[in-house]
C-alpha cells in the first residue's frame, strides 16, 4: 500500500503541470464559490456588530404632536421594551446647507469616534466625518423648530460616522432644500423645547440576535405589535392634553380680553364725562363773557352820554362866556392881551400916581381911573379865570373820554381773548370728542376681533387632530434597507457565478482524472493482474486527488475569503459609509467545503478509475482500442464538405470524435468570453451613466442655490445673472421628496420648471413613452427608473411625501430617460395646482461661458450672499465616477478570474489533447510533417472550437451581462444596458491571445514528443 | 556507390547513468530497388537502425547515405524534409488515423510530398478499391496494414521501410501482405527494407542482414529469393 501512495508522490512530481492544473482549478472554483458565497455573511456579520456595538435602536417614535414625559413613562411600562430613551433632533442650516443636529445619547445610536474626542461643553459638537475637520466652527442660521437650540455655534471636536446614517444619501430634511446634507450630535443640554420630538427604543433581546434575520425581525415584531396598540392610547391622552391645554389658553386669553375691553370702556366713559364737563365750563364761561361785555357796553354808554352832557354843559357854559366876551367886546384871544394893556395902563396910572401927590388934580382922576381900571381889571381876572376853568373843564372831558375809550377798548380786548380761548378750548373738546368716538369704534372693533378670535380659536380646538404617533424602525435609517438589499444582490451574482465554475471544475478534473487513469491502464493492469484489490488501485488515485484537493482548497478558501468579499466592500464604500469589514473565517464551513470537494472528487476518481477496473486484468493490459473514426454529418452536406480543405475535413472529423472534449472547451470558452463580456459589459454599462446623465441629459452647468427665493425686482440678482459668465438661465424650484416603493423609501426631487420652452437649453428630455417630448401642461413628468419601481406607467398617479409625512399624489404625464436619482419636473401651473401653494423659484439652472472660472463664480455670488451654494455639473461627473469607480475592482475580478477560467480550462483541454493523440502526432512525424504542420493539424480544431465558444460564449455574455445589470443595479441608478463594441473585441482577443498562449506553451511538448512512440503498441 | 550506405554507423542512448549501445559499427549498403530483409532477435538493434534510415533518429557517429545524401549530417528540420520525400513507412500496429478514411489516411500522407502518386490508384492497386471510403475501423487487419503500405507508397519514396509489417497478422493475412511488398517492390522498383524477427521471412529478401546485439552478424545474398507463395509458414 505504501508503494501505491509513493507512485502518486512521483506521478505529481513526474507531470507537476497536471497536478498543478488540477490543485488549481480546485482552488479557483472554490475560492470563487466561497468567496462570493462568505460575501454576504460577512457583511451582515460586520453590520450587526457595528449596530450591537453603538446600540442602534430598534425603534424610533415621532408624534406630531410632540413627546412627554409621560409618553416615555408609558412606553418603559411595555413588556418587550429594553430601552427607552428621549431625545431631541432638529433640522437646521449652517451654511446654507441642510443639517440635522441630534442630541447625544449615552446608550443609544452612539457614534463611531473616528477623530478626535467627544464634546465636554455645551458649544462643542460632534461632526460627520464625512464633512467636516475639526476645529471646524457650525453657525446654524436657521431651525426647523425656532428657538430649540440654546447655543447656535458649535466648535467640531470629534468626527464621526453614525449607526443612523449608511447611506451617503442622507434623507430628506425639513428645512431648506429639503435634502438633508449631513448630522451633527452635540449635547443634549443646548435642547430646549416644551417636548421630546423623538423617542428611541429598543427592543428586549433584539441586541443578541443578527440584524436582517428573521429572529431579529420576529423580536422586534413583538415590541412593534405593543407600541402599535399603546400609540392610540397615547396619542388620544396626548390630544386631550393638548385640547385642554388650548381650551385653558382659549379661557385665559377671553379674560384678558374682556378685561382689557372693559378697562377701555371706563377709560372712554371717563373722557366722555371730561368732555362734557369742559362744554358746561366753556358755556358759563361764555355767559359770563357776555355779561362782562353787556356791562362794559353799558358803561361805554353811560360814560359817553355822562361826557356829552359835561360837554354841552360846558358848551352852554363857553357860549355864554363868549356872548359875555362878545358883550364886553372882548374875544378869548383878546382876553389876555387886553389884561396885558390894562395892566400897563394901571402900572402907568400908578406910576402917574405915585409921581403926582394926592392932590394932583389929576391926581383923583387919575385915581379914579384908577379905580375904574382896577375894577375893569378884576372883571377881566374874573374872564380869564373864567376861561380857564372852562378849559381845565374841557381838558378833563376830553381826558374823561380818552380814558373811558381806553379802559373799554382794553375790557373788549380781554374778552377777545377769553373768547377765543373758549374757541381753542371747545375745539379741545371737539377733537377729544371725536377721539372718544374713534375710541369707541376702535373698542367695538376689538370686541368683535376679540369674540371672533375666541370663536376660530374654538373653532380651531374642535378641529384640532389628534396627534399622530409614526412607529419607524430601523429602516427609516436611509441605507439600513438598501445596504443589505445590495448585499443580497451580491448573493445573487454569488449564486450563478460559483455554480458555473463548480460545473466546469468538476468537468475539468474529470477529464483529468479520466485522462490520467486512461494513460494509467497498462500500470492498472499489471497491479490488477498482480493481484491488487481495485480498492488499493482506486486508493492510489484518491491519494492524488486528496492531495491536490486539499492544497487547492486551502489556497482557494484563504484567497478567496479575504479577497473576494473585500473587493466587494470596497464598492459599497461609494454609496455607504461603513465600517471596516470583518473577515470571517469559519471553520465549520471551511472544513465542509473541503469535505464536500473531496466527496465529489473523489467520485471523480473512482468514477475514472472504475471505468478501466471493471474490465478483466487480460483486457486492461491489452491496449484501449482507438476511438472509432465515422462520417460527421457535416459529409452529409455535400456542399459544404466538398469545398472543405483536406485539412478542413480532418479538424471536422475530429471535432465531432472528440465529442467530451469538445463540449469541454465549448462550455470552457463559452464561460470565459460570457464572463469576459459581462465584466467589460459591466464597465460600459457604468463608466458611460456620468457622461450621459450629466452630458446630455442634464446638460446645464451650474445650480445655484437662492438664499432668498427668486425675484425678478432683486436688482443685486438681476445684475450678477446678467453678466458675462452666464449665458442662459432659468430660475427653478427643487426640493427633495420621499416615494415608496416596493417597501423601501426613495429620495426623489422635485422640480418645477419656469419655462417650458426654454428647458432644452438646460435639460434634455427624451421621452420613453413617447416619440417625441412634449413637456406636459398638466401633470408631471417623471423619470424611467422611478416609474419602473412603481410600475406606473403615464395616466396612473405618484404619491410623494415631504419631511413631514405630507402627501401629494400628482397624475404623470411624461416619462423620460434618465440614469441616476429620480426626477419628478413639471411646471408652474402644475405645481400651483396641485400643491396649492404659490410657486417660489428657490434655484437657479444656468449655463455658463466657457471662460467662467467656477471658483471665482462661486465666490462672487457667494460673497454678494445670493446664493447658500453652487452647484457645477462639471463636479457631479466626478463624483459620480468615483462613486461608481468601485464597481470596476469588480468588473477587474471577474475580467481575472475568467482569463484564469479561459488558461486554465485551454490549458488543460490541449495538454489532453495531445496526451489522448501523441500516437497519431508521433505518425505525422513519422511521415513527415513539419512541426508547424504538426501544430496547425493539432491547434486548428481548438482553435476552431474557441471561435465557435467565443461565439457563443458572447451571445450568452449578453445575458449573462442583462442579468447582472439587473441585479446590480441599484435602486437610484438605472445602467446603460448595452455593450460596447469595444468590450466585444476585447473578451474575443483575450480569449485567442490565452489560446494562443496555450498553444505555444504545449507547443514545446509537442515538438518533445518522440516518433518511437509510433512503433510502440497502443498502451 | 551503392543506392544506400551504412558506414561504421554507432547508436548509443544514455539512459540516466547507463550507457547503452543500441547499434555498433554497422555497415552495409543496399542497392537501389532491393527488397532487403532485416532480420534479428529482439534487441538485436533492428529497430535502432529503422530509426537511423528513417531520419527518426541521429546517429551516434559514422555515416548514412541515401541517394547520394549523407543523413547522417541533415539538420532536425532537413530531416523532417527527408522523412517527407524520401522515405515510405509501414507501421508494425498500422498507425492509421483513426479518424480518416482509407483514402483521407493516404491523402495525409500524399498531401505533403513533392511528387506523390495518386491515391486512388495506389489504393486499387493494392486491393482497397471497394474500401477507400472506409474507416479503418471499419476494416480489418490485414487491410489496414494494406492501407498503411498504400500510404507508405503512395508518397513515391526512395527507400520503404516496414517494421514487423507482419507482427500484428494472422500468417494468412501476413502473407497477403509480404505479397504485396514484393510485388510492389518488384513493380514499382521500390527499395524496400523490411525489420523482422521472422527467419522464414528472409527467404524473399535479395539480400537479408542478420543483426544480433548491435552488430552485423551476417549479410547474405539469396540468389534466387523465393515468392511469397512459396514460404512454407
Amino acid at each position: 500500500m505504501r508503494l501505491l501512495y509513493k507512485l502518486s508522490f512521483t506521478k505529481m512530481r513526474k507531470n507537476i503541470g497536471r497536478f498543478l492544473s488540477v490543485l488549481f482549478i480546485v482552488a479557483l472554483g472554490v475560492g470563487f464559490f466561497a468567496g462570493l458565497r462568505e460575501t454576504t455573511p460577512d457583511i451582515e456579520t460586520t453590520l450587526d456588530n457595528y449596530y450591537d456595538e453603538h446600540n442602534l435602536m430598534d425603534f424610533k417614535i415621532v408624534s406630531t404632536g410632540g413627546l412627554t414625559e409621560d409618553d416615555v413613562t408609558s412606553l418603559k411600562e411595555l413588556e418587550n421594551v429594553e430601552k427607552v430613551i428621549p431625545s431631541y433632533s432638529v433640522d437646521v442650516l449652517i451654511s446654507g446647507e441642510e443639517i440635522r443636529v441630534h442630541a447625544i445619547e449615552e446608550e443609544i445610536n452612539n457614534v463611531a469616534l473616528k477623530e478626535g474626542r467627544m464634546p465636554e461643553k455645551n458649544n462643542e459638537c460632534i461632526a460627520d466625518s464625512t464633512k467636516y475637520q475639526i476645529g471646524d466652527t457650525l453657525t446654524i442660521t436657521k431651525e426647523s423648530i425656532e428657538g430649540i437650540l440654546t447655543t447656535k455655534e458649535y466648535k467640531v471636536v470629534g468626527l464621526a460616522d453614525s449607526p443612523l446614517y449608511l447611506s451617503r444619501q442622507m434623507g430628506i430634511a425639513s428645512i431648506g432644500t429639503g435634502e438633508l446634507e449631513s448630522f451633527i450630535y452635540v449635547p443634549r443640554e443646548n435642547f430646549n423645547y416644551e417636548y421630546y420630538t423623538e423617542i428611541y427604543l429598543t427592543a428586549k433581546g433584539t441586541q443578541g440576535e443578527i440584524a436582517y434575520e428573521d429572529s431579529y425581525e420576529e423580536l422586534a415584531n413583538i415590541l412593534l405589535a405593543e407600541l402599535e396598540e399603546l400609540a392610540p392610547i397615547r396619542e388620544t391622552k396626548r390630544y386631550e392634553e393638548i385640547l385642554e391645554e388650548a381650551t385653558i389658553e382659549i379661557r385665559k386669553i377671553e379674560t384678558e380680553a374682556n378685561e382689557e375691553i372693559a378697562k377701555a370702556e371706563e377709560e372712554l366713559n371717563n373722557a366722555l364725562q371730561e368732555i362734557n364737563n369742559g362744554r358746561t365750563e366753556i358755556e358759563n364761561a361764555k355767559t359770563e363773557l357776555n355779561n362782562t361785555e353787556n356791562a362794559l357796553n353799558k358803561q361805554e354808554k353811560n360814560g359817553l352820554t355822562e361826557i356829552n352832557n359835561a360837554r354841552t354843559t360846558w358848551e352852554q357854559n363857553y357860549n355864554l362866556f363868549i356872548a359875555t366876551l362878545n358883550n364886553a367886546g372882548l374875544t378869548i384871544d383878546t382876553l389876555q392881551s387886553t389884561l396885558d394893556a390894562l395892566n400897563s395902563q394901571i402900572a402907568n396910572i400908578e406910576e402917574i400916581l405915585n409921581t403926582l401927590p394926592e392932590d394932583d388934580p389929576n391926581y383923583a382922576t387919575y385915581k379914579a381911573t384908577l379905580d375904574s381900571l382896577n375894577i375893569e381889571k378884576a372883571n377881566l381876572e374874573t374872564l380869564i379865570a373864567t376861561k380857564e376853568t372852562l378849559e381845565s373843564s374841557r381838558e378833563e372831558i376830553d381826558t374823561n373820554e380818552t380814558n373811558l375809550k381806553e379802559q373799554i377798548a382794553s375790557a373788549r380786548k380781554e374778552i377777545a381773548s377769553a373768547r377765543s380761548e373758549i374757541e381753542s378750548n371747545e375745539n379741545e373738546l371737539d377733537t377729544a370728542y371725536t377721539e372718544y368716538l374713534n375710541g369707541v369704534n376702535a373698542l367695538n372693533e376689538q370686541k368683535e376681533e376679540v369674540e371672533r378670535e375666541i370663536a376660530d380659536a374654538k373653532k380651531a380646538l374642535e378641529e384640532i387632530e389628534k396627534p399622530q404617533w409614526y412607529l419607524l424602525d430601523r429602516t427609516d435609517n436611509n441605507g439600513y434597507s438598501s445596504v443589505w438589499d445590495d448585499a443580497l444582490k451580491v448573493d445573487a451574482i454569488a449564486g450563478i457565478f460559483p455554480i458555473f465554475f463548480i460545473i466546469v471544475v468538476a468537468l475539468m478534473c474529470f477529464n483529468t482524472m479520466n485522462r490520467m487513469v486512461e494513460e494509467e491502464r497498462g500500470e492498472i493492469g499489471i497491479l490488477t493482474s498482480l493481484g491488487y484489490g481495485n480498492f488499493s488501485i482506486i486508493n492510489g488515485y484518491l491519494f492524488y486527488i486528496f492531495f491536490a484537493t486539499v492544497i487547492g482548497v486551502t489556497v482557494g478558501l484563504l484567497v478567496g475569503y479575504t479577497l473576494i468579499p473585500n473587493v466587494i466592500y470596497s464598492i459599497y464604500n461609494a454609496n455607504y459609509i461603513l465600517p471596516k469589514l470583518g473577515i470571517n473565517m469559519k471553520l465549520l464551513p471551511f472544513f465542509i467545503i473541503i469535505l464536500i470537494t473531496l466527496g465529489l472528487m473523489s467520485i471523480i476518481a473512482i468514477v475514472s478509475c472504475l471505468k478501466e477496473l471493471k474490465l478483466v486484468p487480460a483486457e486492461i493490459l491489452r491496449p484501449a482500442s482507438p476511438k472509432k473514426g465515422k462520417k460527421v454529418f457535416l459529409e452529409h452536406i455535400k456542399f459544404i464538405w466538398k469545398r472543405l480543405s483536406f485539412t478542413g475535413k480532418v479538424t471536422a472529423r475530429n471535432m465531432f470524435r472528440y465529442k467530451k472534449r469538445i463540449i469541454m472547451t465549448i462550455l470552457g470558452v463559452v464561460g470565459s468570453t460570457a464572463l469576459l463580456l459581462t465584466g467589460f459589459g459591466l464597465r460600459d454599462s457604468i463608466s458611460g451613466l456620468a457622461d450621459l446623465q450629466y452630458g446630455k441629459i442634464n446638460h446645464y452647468d451650474a445650480l445655484l442655490v437662492l438664499t432668498n427665493s427668486y425675484s425678478e425686482t432683486n436688482t443685486e440678482l438681476s445684475e450678477h445673472l446678467a453678466s458675462e459668465e452666464i449665458t442662459e438661465y432659468m430660475p427653478i424650484y427643487q426640493a427633495s421628496f420621499t416615494f415608496e416603493a416596493n417597501s423601501l423609501s426613495h429620495d426623489v426631487y422635485l422640480i418645477a420648471i419656469s419655462s417650458s420652452d426654454e428647458i432644452d437649453e438646460f435639460i434634455t428630455f427624451n421621452s420613453k413613452v413617447n416619440d417625441e417630448f412634449v413637456f406636459p401642461e398638466d401633470g408631471v413628468v417623471i423619470s424611467e427608473k422611478m416609474a419602473s419601481l412603481l410600475d406606473v406607467e403615464i395616466g396612473d398617479f405618484i404619491k410623494l411625501r415631504n419631511s413631514n409625512n405630507e402627501l401629494v399624489v400628482l397624475p404623470i404625464s411624461e416619462i423620460v430617460e434618465n440614469y441616476t436619482m429620480h426626477y419628478v419636473y413639471m411646471n408652474e401651473a402644475t405645481y400651483e395646482k396641485y400643491f396649492e401653494t404659490e410657486l417660489e423659484y428657490n434655484m437657479i439652472m444656468a449655463n455658463l461661458s466657457d471662460e467662467a472660472n467656477h471658483d471665482d463664480l462661486a465666490s462672487k455670488w457667494m460673497d454678494a450672499g445670493l446664493i447658500s451654494t453652487i452647484n457645477f455639473t462639471e463636479d457631479n461627473i466626478e463624483i459620480f465616477d468615483n462613486m461608481v469607480g468601485g464597481l470596476n475592482l469588480i468588473v477587474l475580478l471577474i475580467i481575472s478570474a475568467s482569463c484564469m477560467l479561459a488558461f486554465i480550462v485551454l490549458y488543460n483541454l490541449t495538454t489532453i489533447n495531445i496526451a489522448e493523440r501523441i500516437r497519431e502526432i508521433s505518425t505525422l512525424k513519422v511521415l513527415g510533417f513539419y512541426d508547424k504542420e504538426v501544430s496547425s493539424y493539432v491547434y486548428r480544431e481548438t482553435l476552431f472550437l474557441t471561435i465557435i465558444g467565443i461565439i457563443l460564449g458572447l451571445v450568452a455574455g449578453i445575458f449573462l451581462h442583462m442579468y447582472v445589470i439587473n441585479v446590480a443595479e441599484t435602486d437610484n441608478i438605472l445602467f446603460l444596458h448595452d455593450i460596447l463594441w469595444p468590450s466585444y473585441i476585447y473578451s474575443f482577443l483575450i480569449i485567442v491571445f490565452f489560446t494562443i498562449i496555450v498553444q505555444i506553451i504545449t507547443n514545446r511538448r509537442l515538438k518533445k514528443i518522440d516518433m518511437v512512440e509510433s512503433l510502440k503498441s497502443v498502451e | 556507390m551503392s543506392y544506400i550506405e551504412l558506414k561504421n554507423v554507432k547508436k548509443e542512448y544514455i539512459m540516466g547513468e547507463v550507457k547503452i549501445i543500441a547499434a555498433h559499427d554497422v555497415s552495409f549498403e543496399i542497392e537501389k530497388g532491393e527488397l532487403v530483409v532485416i532480420l534479428g532477435p529482439s534487441g538485436a538493434g533492428k529497430t535502432t537502425i529503422l530509426n537511423l534510415l528513417g531520419g527518426m533518429d541521429n546517429a551516434t557517429s559514422g555515416s548514412i547515405i541515401v541517394d547520394g545524401e549523407e543523413i547522417t549530417k541533415l539538420k532536425r528540420k532537413e530531416l523532417i524534409g527527408y522523412r517527407r520525400n524520401s522515405i515510405g513507412f509501414v507501421f508494425q500496429f498500422y498507425n492509421l488515423v483513426q479518424n480518416l478514411t482509407a483514402l483521407e489516411n493516404v491523402e495525409l500522407a500524399v498531401q505533403i510530398c513533392k511528387n506523390p502518386l495518386d491515391p486512388k490508384t495506389v489504393l486499387e492497386q493494392v486491393g482497397l478499391k471497394d474500401r477507400i471510403n472506409n474507416f479503418p475501423a471499419q476494416l480489418s487487419g490485414g487491410e489496414q496494414q494494406r492501407v498503411s503500405i498504400a500510404r507508405a507508397i503512395a508518397k513515391n519514396p526512395k527507400l520503404l521501410l516496414c517494421d514487423e509489417p507482419t507482427g500484428a497478422l494472422d500468417s494468412k493475412t501476413g502473407i497477403k501482405i509480404l505479397e504485396l511488398l514484393q510485388k510492389s517492390c518488384r513493380e514499382l522498383g521500390m527499395t524496400t527494407i523490411i525489420i523482422t524477427h521472422n527467419a522464414i521471412i528472409s527467404e524473399i529478401a535479395d539480400k537479408v542482414i542478420r543483426l544480433k546485439n548491435g552488430t552485423i552478424e551476417e549479410i547474405k545474398k539469396n540468389r534466387k529469393p523465393k515468392n511469397v507463395k512459396e514460404l512454407d509458414w
